[in-house]
């Protein structure tokens, strides 16, 4: 007993020898935390802006009234170097782990986002759910970290908000993040489709502190329309509508506003979908022309009607309903058109295809290129007014008794 | 040593673990790309079997250490080299595991750490735990088995909730035929975990109610070989087959991506537990099984034997491989190249040595009467 | 000492009758001479001539007929004086036998032991010693000129600390006497709560010195017999010169001594050890200290309160899980805090990390200095509370709790959450029923702190598997610690770990993780049968 008692003793003091070198302790104000990570062109290679959190200035009593966040830049010729390169500049070490947004500029993407991509996908402290970013040309992802939020004071957390809401509430954009680009970068014949972020106002100013104190920001980042890419290469933007019908054909659309003109009516009806669901079927009968339905079953409430319609009457619903159908089915089919002529497969058909049929795609595979250009896609949509509201009239159809 | 008593929910908890162990979190059957999550299934099933093959053996000597039965089936001298060779296995396997384990915990949380320091903690572990004999381990084990089970249905529930599975992205089912899948299956998926188990014959002996234990065993094969599959048809439904395919710790990755309301978030360290516990469990019996061995071949007492074989895995667990690569490689060609000498080739023939065997002790007693 | 000197002429012959009687001890003769005079004179030099040793002598008989002298000694402020005039003094001088007995003394003694005395506990003593310890533990002996032997009479008295109500274990419902000093009214405090002939109870010495009763309390159809004779063989062979707590035989009689878990469970309540009793436990009662042991225990017991049979059985479930969050919360809240921080910041909730963060700034001590400094500050504070007189302990605490916690936070020298973390250890660790085992955890948080400061969630688990497997190995007499979690027994599981309606469990020794005397239990016999105060079904009749 008294020797065991002896070795642990020794034990315990080896243990407590051990502790200064603590390895990987690192301790919460040697770190500098960084929120969102700009990617820049530079002269042969990037140039890295971070976004680092300024904690004392958000919640601490010692803050000297500075910004929320700081932004420090070095280039190198690969991101890991530039992110070294930092060091010289932050007095203390680089963490990325809480790191929520990566914005990458347009000249970047459009040379090919393939090299900077192996490093959000190896490095163990970034996460895959960081988000992605193209800031739109003309506009510097550097600007974009810099810039200060009038809500929120990180402009990385508050954009990554702003998105989340935009997608849930206008369905023009869904998050995509590190795996998803990944997944797009990897899908035959295709490629991933990504936000792009623009400014409202002046990019300068919004970096101004300044700004905040006035209720018209000079300088605000707002979500943008989302750019199209070929492989890891951006080969376009597409447009609001374009947008929609993607996220639509992605069967990530969760609620839209849609306005539709009912056969006979002079006015809009501004309907909002708030439930919908799509499924994509392959028919690869014949490999050379795959054919591809597309079935969508939206929801939907009447927000706003402008007319005299009753909808009280099932007939003159099933118009409005039967206006939303080509409504929808001219988003979807704006979008694939824009991929088809992007020749860029964004909504993974070709997975489809596999999935469906391997033995045909085995044969198809290699072709693909080709073949989704051509590929002819059917729209089948079936919307369902669920209600409207609180009144099933507008009040204008009291015009139209008299 | 007394005799112990180890009850079959315990043994059960520990085989569990075991399978548990590295499998959960190291890239198995992805060799059979998107459908590993059936090649796992297929290697639970010869696993089973493989598994009822040790279980006869045991079942031949309820009371004996398998180096002792070694002897005598195939006599002193050819019995005691092959229990050797066993014991150099089990010792390489405990060494192989040690060494996961550490790399693991290196590359998700403790980066600048040693390898040396971290592997000496986990041996020190083993070892102490080891020290109170087989029968605290499989108490233990049962313990953090709930542990592992609860963190199990967070991880679970976590994934549900954050809207992250696409099931889509485990067609098509047998994309590339069942070739592709046998020959996953053949190198990797029977062996890696479930032929491990073979380590399991030393701690048999101990089993308070054989029949009972057996079937427990075999119950946990069914279940580990469920919880292994449905968590890579996980990861690849979350992550596709292409980012699990290159990942190192897949479900480390995939846990990475759950969230809920960004304030349960980055919950991988919860992965890392149960694979630390995991891994605990997997050089435990490894480790028990070599000193087992050991103590039956050299008649040296097991708790004398304890310390000095923890300092050799840990040496062996720092030198066998220069880096992760290359312990993965040549895990990878050991597993299919000599495993299956250990694994099948000699129970197999021990099993038709033990059918003569007994059928002539039978006709010996029958001769007797 | 000086008295001995005066009286100079008695000293040598006081060391020779020291040494008999030492000699008569240990080879176990009686060395009582018969000769009241050197009786008398023996036990005043064994004593000191002590002042509080009371010799009265007197004649027993009457003078004209015949007369014996006879001699009463007992112990001032141990012996209960009234008893002794009442009682003892006065059925001797109205002892008038019609016959004079033949002059044989021992004859004269029995006959005053069966005739006269009114005395309930009362025997004849042949042995020096055992004499002597009688009048020591305030028995009144009489001596008989020319008889061998001594009349002992329990005449138990002198001042005890009235029951009163517990002060360590604390209920708001449920009984609120306590065990006190005296081995007796102990006894009697659990007699009154099982009447049952079943009840058993058995006393030994314990100390060379002290002469300590130790009471042996089982419920004999209950209880495990071998475990009965184990707890009496371990209890033999204790050495030790004086036992003044039950924790010195805890010491002694436990399974292992290196370990800080409590595997002896102590109680000053009297509806815990018969609760216990019930469970089929067995009660070691010591003289001289409020605190009963009781064994076997497990892990679980030391989470149960009496509470939890007062309340509900969904709230007391309920409460216990609370106890066993906090024991959780005591062992790893410190070192899980330092963990994240210094090591998994990432899994931190952003805006929780922004907070943290600006608390550390400034602040000069790394988490894991931070939190040790806290934490034996606040063992410190604990301390000096615990001793503290009752009036100056509220100064300690509110200097402590107030003015030191919130100067140091405004010092800049601690951070805010370091603080709040160290309060809610500190909290939970009251939040536990049972002191030794809070004792225990805050000791082992020590050592998760240094873990998690070195290698974060890796070292907390490999020490939860250590902590785990240690717990394992314990036994508590032969019994599992972690019974009947580990192993696992289902019948069991009704009272220890959560606490289902009384109805469920028919006796409650299934609770006591003992298989085979589980059922031994339903042999008990309801008293109302058996006849003695169930009478009146057979008056009735």
């Amino acid at each position: 007993m008294g020797r065991k008692c002896i070795s642990g003793l020794l034990a315990c003091c080896l243990l407590l020898f051990t502790l200064p070198g603590c390895w990987d302790a690192r301790e919460l104000n040697r770190r500098a935390i960084v929120s969102g990570i700009g990617i820049d062109h530079s002269d042969g290679g990037y140039e890295v802006s971070l976004q680092v959190i300024i904690a004392d200035e958000i919640s601490g009593k010692t803050g000297r009234g500075g910004t929320p966040t700081s932004v420090y830049h070095a280039s190198g010729r690969s991101v890991v170097e530039a992110m070294r390169n930092v060091s010289r500049e932050v007095p203390r070490l680089i963490s990325t782990g809480q790191t929520r947004l990566i914005v990458i500029s347009e000249e970047i993407a459009r040379e090919g986002i393939s090299g900077l991509v192996d490093f959000l996908d190896r490095d163990s402290d970034l996460r895959l759910s960081t988000k992605l970013y193209i800031a739109r040309e003309g506009i510097k992802a550097s600007d974009i970290v810099s810039a200060l939020t009038p809500l929120g004071k990180i402009t990385a957390y508050a954009l990554v908000q702003k998105t989340d809401l935009a997608a849930d509430e206008l369905g023009a954009n869904f998050a995509v993040e590190i795996d998803d680009v990944l997944r797009g970068l990897l899908s035959p014949g295709g490629g991933p489709v990504i936000n792009g972020l623009n400014f409202a106002g002046s990019p300068e100013k919004a970096g101004d502190k300044g700004s905040l104190e006035k209720t018209k920001s000079a300088g605000v980042v707002v979500i943008d329309d989302m750019a199209l890419f070929k492989g890891d290469k951006l080969v376009g933007w597409m447009n609001r509508e374009e947008c929609k019908g993607m996220v639509w054909m992605l069967n990530k659309m969760r609620k839209t506003v849609l306005l539709v003109k009912p056969e006979g009516d002079e006015e809009e009806i501004t309907l909002e979908v708030f439930e919908t669901s799509t499924s994509t079927k392959v028919d690869v009968s014949n490999p050379r022309h795959p054919m591809a339905v597309i079935k969508v079953k939206p929801q939907m409430s009447v927000r706003e009607a402008g007319t005299e319609i009753d909808l009280r009457d099932s007939l003159a619903l099933d118009k409005v309903e039967k206006a939303a159908n080509v409504a929808i089915a001219r988003k979807l089919e704006s979008a694939v058109k824009k991929a088809q002529q992007m020749k860029s497969d964004i909504f993974g058909i070709a997975q489809q295809v596999e999935r469906t049929n391997p033995k045909a795609w085995k044969r198809i595979g290699g072709q693909w290129e080709e073949i989704f250009p051509a590929i002819d896609v059917q729209y089948e949509v079936d919307s369902i007014i669920r209600n409207t509201q609180m009144r099933d009239r507008s009040y204008k159809y009291h015009f139209k008794k008299k | 040593m007394e005799k112990t008593k180890i009850s079959s929910l315990q043994f059960f908890s520990m085989l569990l673990l075991f399978q548990l162990g590295t499998a959960l979190v190291v890239n198995v059957g992805i060799l059979a790309g998107r459908d590993a999550w059936l090649a796992i299934l297929i290697g639970m099933g010869m696993g089973s079997l493989l598994f009822a093959v040790y279980a006869y053996l045991n079942g031949l000597f309820p009371d004996m250490q398998p180096t002792a039965y070694l002897r005598v089936l195939l006599g002193k001298y050819l019995g005691t080299v092959i229990g050797i060779a066993y014991v150099v296995f089990f010792l390489n396997k405990a060494s192989r595991d040690l060494m996961d384990g550490g790399l693991l915990v290196i590359a998700s949380t403790l980066k600048e750490t040693p390898l040396l320091i971290v592997n000496l903690m986990m041996i020190l572990t083993v070892a102490y735990v080891l020290h109170k004999g087989v029968e605290v381990l499989a108490r233990t084990a049962f313990i953090f088995l709930v542990v592992v089970i609860l963190i199990g249905i967070f991880i679970v529930l976590l994934v549900l909730f954050s809207d992250i599975l696409n099931l889509n992205r485990l067609r098509p089912v047998l994309g590339n035929g069942m070739g592709a899948l046998l020959l996953s299956v053949y190198r990797q998926n029977y062996q890696f975990p479930f032929a491990e188990v073979i380590c399991f014959v030393t701690v048999m002996p101990s089993l308070g109610h054989r029949k009972g234990g057996m079937k427990a065993g075999h119950l946990a094969i069914l279940i580990s070989g469920l919880i292994l599959s449905g968590a890579i048809a996980a990861t690849i439904s979350v992550l596709g087959v292409d980012i699990t395919e290159r990942s190192v710790f897949p479900l480390l990755t995939m846990i990475g991506k759950a969230s809920i309301a960004d304030f349960i978030q980055r919950t991988d360290i919860l992965v890392v537990m149960i694979l630390i516990i995991g891994v605990f469990f997997k050089i435990s019996v490894f480790y028990y099984a070599s000193v087992m061995g050991m103590s039956d071949i050299f008649k040296i007492p097991y708790r004398k034997l304890l310390y000095p074989m923890a300092i050799v895995i840990l040496l062996l667990s720092v030198t066998l491989a220069g880096s992760f690569t290359e312990h993965l490689a040549k895990g990878g060609k050991v597993l299919y190249m000599i495993d299956p000498v250990f694994f099948v080739a000699i129970p197999v023939f021990l099993l038709l040595v033990g059918f003569v065997h007994s059928y002539r002790s039978k006709a010996r007693g029958q001769g007797r009467n | 000492m000086i008295r001995n000197r005066s009286r100079g002429g008695s000293g040598r012959q006081y060391n020779k009758d020291r040494q008999t009687g030492q000699a008569g001890t240990h080879s176990g003769t009686p060395a009582l001479s018969g000769h009241l005079r050197e009786m008398l004179e023996q036990i005043r030099k064994e004593s000191g001539d002590s002042p509080d040793i009371v010799i009265r002598e007197f004649k027993i008989g009457e003078p004209s007929f015949w007369q014996v002298d006879a001699a009463i000694v007992y112990l001032n402020g141990l012996s209960d004086e009234k008893t002794i005039n009442n009682v003892v003094m006065r059925s001797l001088v109205e002892f008038k036998p019609d016959r004079k007995p033949d002059m044989n003394p021992e004859r004269l003694m029995e006959m005053i032991l069966k005739d006269a005395l009114t005395s309930g506990d009362s025997s004849m003593e042949s042995d020096w010693k055992d004499m002597l310890l009688g009048i020591l533990s305030g028995d009144t002996v009489i001596l008989l000129e020319g008889c061998d032997k001594a009349l002992v009479i329990s005449t138990p008295g002198g001042q005890w600390r009235a029951v009163s109500e517990p002060s360590s274990q604390l209920v708001v419902r449920g009984p609120k006497d306590s065990f006190v000093e005296s081995i007796g009214t102990n006894i009697s405090l659990i007699r009154r709560r099982i009447k049952n002939p079943d009840l058993w109870l058995e006393t030994m010495k314990i100390g060379s010195v002290s002469h300590t009763h130790v009471g042996i309390m089982y419920l004999k159809s209950v209880a495990d017999k071998d475990l009965v004779e184990e707890v009496k063989e371990r209890l033999k062979s204790i050495q030790i010169d004086a036992v003044l707590e039950s924790a010195y035989i805890e010491e002694f009689i436990q399974d292992e001594t290196f370990t800080p878990f409590p595997t002896v469970y102590n109680t000053e309540r009297p509806d815990v050890a018969a609760g216990n009793l019930l469970e089929g436990r067995i009660i070691l009662l010591v003289d001289g200290t409020p605190f009963v042991l009781i064994l076997p225990t497990v892990f679980a017991q030391f989470f149960q309160s009496p509470e939890d049979y007062a309340q509900r059985y969904d709230i007391s479930i309920f409460m216990r899980l609370i106890r066993y969050i906090s024991f959780i919360i005591l062992l790893l809240g410190p070192s899980v805090y330092i963990a994240l921080t210094t090591f998994h910041y990432e899994m931190i909730p952003s805006l929780l990390l922004i907070n943290f963060v600006a608390q550390r700034e400034g602040v000069p001590f790394p988490a894991f200095f931070e939190a040790m400094l806290m934490e034996v500050t606040f063992e410190i504070l604990r301390e000096a509370g615990v001793r503290m007189p009752r009036a100056i302990g509220q100064t300690v605490s509110i200097v402590g709790a107030l003015i030191l916690g919130q100067a140091v936070v405004e010092a800049g020298i601690i951070t805010p959450v370091m603080v709040i973390v160290v309060a809610l250890t500190g909290i939970a660790s009251f939040a536990l029923p049972a002191y030794n085992l809070a004792i225990a955890g805050r000791l082992i948080r020590f050592c998760f702190m240094v873990l998690g400061g070195m290698f974060g969630f890796y070292g907390i688990t490999l020490g939860l598997i250590v902590l785990v497997a240690h717990m394992n190995s314990l036994r508590s007499f032969g019994v599992p610690y972690l019974a009947p979690l580990s192993p696992f027994a289902l019948q069991s599981q009704k009272d220890t770990i959560i606490r289902l309606p009384f109805w469920t469990f028919k006796n409650r020794s299934q609770n006591n993780y003992n298989l085979k005397h589980a059922k031994k239990a339903e042999e008990i016999k309801p008293l109302g049968k058996s006849g003695k105060i169930g009478g009146h079904s057979g008056n009735k009749q």
